[in-house]
């Protein structure tokens, strides 16, 4: 019997999936586990009932902070996580540690094989615990980096994963026995930079763009590089990727490139002119470099300038049958008049 | 198959809002690497403390509310049956349905199959498998002859992106289901994911093929 995601244990660390670590690193988690308890034990006692937490139907977990960002003079420090029960029902929780990677659009790919892992690096107390409906626990985190790694960003994915439970829905008709059941997790990205002589090497690739847009919203997509050791952060002001064409400026939503990632984010020019030949360009500047993308936009109004035309046309037809009426209108007058004199006994020419 | 209605996702509720401070109850440390808390911001003040008479009670009160970051998930759904005969393609709509909600620039849900009983060989992980006879029974059904999709009509949020509009397979590595660059409405985003057999039933021998689904949802990077 195999069970691709183990829960941790008390000195076991878990290296990806299902590979256990060398027991020298084990013992070591284990002992850094129990200090770590040791040294806080309060903190991991459940917080009293709060009124304030939602109470919903079912599997509820929130996780605060979502990530971790740690930077090289903070590896030492223990960090802390706050899991909250917004469920109908008691959470029992376990905890894995995974690989985690980048996905090309930006967002998080738990990935056992992930390059620059932190797994074995990780220690979470306590790695199995309960948070009863309403109530708050703080788990705390600690990362032993080895003194021979890479500096440099490493990266892993905590996961505390609520298992399948009775307690919940089934969703199945009546008489069926249910054959796939559903487990919880939400995971929290941690990135954790070793120290030492490190280099951002973050260059934007493309800035892509339609040629041409008869109007509206244009869809703009920067891709970004990081070929250096440590992501880069486009998170906050001032930090904000941008594009921008003549005092325009569309901004990218925030986000952070890890290092050997390539990632494509996407943006809308919400209010461009009406009419322009637009030269767009994205400057990225670090390191003492600075790379641009450009991309050009022909805006033009073809529909409305179509509409005008047709409108146009409509105003000219439509004075033409009014003149050619007209016209009718006068002569059919004209020879009234003219036979009306007949009728009247004027002389004949 | 018919598909039974899906529950109505429960609506989230807003981020964690501290009142003053977001010390731990326990033990009245702060978290030690919660980023610093953004500037309070007043939301009502009547008078200025500086400005009143010496000796004159005032009433004022500056209430402050920080939020912190965070991402919830809400699920109700405990499992779902999947089954047919051999040869047969069942499908089953709206199987799975969760809520998700943060104040972060964007989030992503993971599908993960694992595999939780029988002796298998590594190339078979998150396969399914007997439910009742693990260790007589061997035979496996591979979990990608399942696919997922977002369930269609599914209300996507506008910054949404949905990375299975169309059945995708299951991978023992994982199948991102959802990922979007914004973040969630104030009552959480609803999702919802349908599953069918993309392939006929095999001729495996007469159980119920077993097989948890792992959906974890994930703050970028």
């Amino acid at each position: 019997m195999r069970n691709r995601r183990k829960p941790l244990r008390a000195g076991h660390l878990r290296c990806g999936r299902g590979l256990p670590a060398p027991i020298g690193v084990a013992s070591l988690a284990g002992a850094l586990s129990a200090a770590v308890v040791a040294a806080v034990p309060a903190a991991a006692a459940p917080a009293p009932g709060n009124p304030g937490i939602p109470h919903l139907p079912g599997v509820g977990m929130l996780v605060t902070p979502p990530r971790l960002v740690v930077a090289a003079s903070q590896v030492a420090k223990v960090q802390q996580l706050e899991i909250e029960n917004r469920g109908s029902v008691r959470l029992d929780i376990n905890t894995q540690l995974e690989g985690v990677s980048q996905r090309a659009d930006g967002s998080t790919l738990v990935e056992p094989n992930a390059p620059y892992s932190a797994v074995n690096w990780v220690t979470v107390a306590p790695d199995h615990f309960q948070v009863g409906t309403g109530t708050r626990r703080y788990i705390h985190v600690r990362f032993r980096v080895p003194s021979n790694a890479e500096p440099g960003d490493h990266n892993v994915a905590i996961i505390f994963m609520e298992p399948p439970m009775a307690a919940k829905k089934s969703n199945s008709n009546a008489g069926q026995q249910s054959n796939v059941r559903i487990a919880d997790g939400i995971g929290v990205p941690a990135l954790i930079t070793v120290p030492g002589p490190v280099i951002d090497d973050v260059s934007i690739t493309r800035l892509k763009a339609p040629g041409f847009s008869a109007g509206g919203p244009i869809p703009l997509a920067a891709t970004v590089r990081e070929s250096g050791d440590v992501h880069h952060s486009f998170v906050g002001a001032g930090n904000r990727l941008e594009a921008r064409a003549g005092r325009a400026i569309v901004m990218f939503p925030p986000f952070a490139v890890l290092r050997g990632s390539t990632v494509t984010l996407a943006a809308k020019w919400t209010h461009p002119p009406l009419m322009c030949v637009c030269h767009l360009t994205t400057a990225v500047a670090t390191g003492g470099h600075r790379s641009i993308a450009t991309a050009t936009v022909v805006i033009f109004p073809l529909v409305r300038a179509l509409a005008a035309l047709a409108a146009l046309a409509a105003l000219v037809v439509a004075f033409l049958l009014l003149r050619r009426r007209q016209g009718r209108r006068l002569a059919a007058a004209y020879e009234a008049g003219r036979q009306a004199g007949l009728d009247d006994g004027a002389p004949p020419d | 198959m018919t598909a039974p209605s899906r529950p109505s996702s429960p609506a989230a509720h807003a981020a964690p809002a501290r009142l003053a401070n977001t010390a731990n109850p326990a033990t009245g440390a702060r978290p030690l690497s919660t980023p610093a808390a953004p500037t309070p911001v007043p939301t009502s003040v009547s008078a200025s403390p500086a400005s009143a008479p010496a000796g004159t009670p005032t009433g004022s009160t500056i209430l402050s509310t920080s939020v912190s970051p965070a991402i919830a998930l809400v699920d109700n759904t405990a499992s779902f049956a999947l089954d047919g005969n051999v040869g047969d393609q069942p499908v089953f709509t709206s199987a799975v349905g969760l809520t998700v909600l943060t104040n972060l620039a964007g989030y992503s849900v993971t599908v993960t199959p694992v595999t939780v009983g029988g002796s298998l060989p590594a190339d078979a992980t998150g396969s399914l498998v007997s439910s009742t006879a693990p260790t007589t029974n061997t035979d496996t059904i591979p979990v990608s002859d399942i696919s997922v999709e977002e369930t269609t009509g599914t209300p996507t949020p506008s910054s949404g992106t949905v990375i299975s509009p169309t059945y995708t397979p299951l991978s023992s590595t994982g199948v991102q289901v959802y990922s979007q660059t914004g973040p969630s409405a104030n009552t959480g985003d609803a999702l919802s994911n349908d599953y069918e057999y993309s392939t006929p039933i095999p001729a495996v021998t007469r159980d119920t093929y077993t097989v948890q689904l792992d959906y974890v949802a994930a703050a970028p990077l």
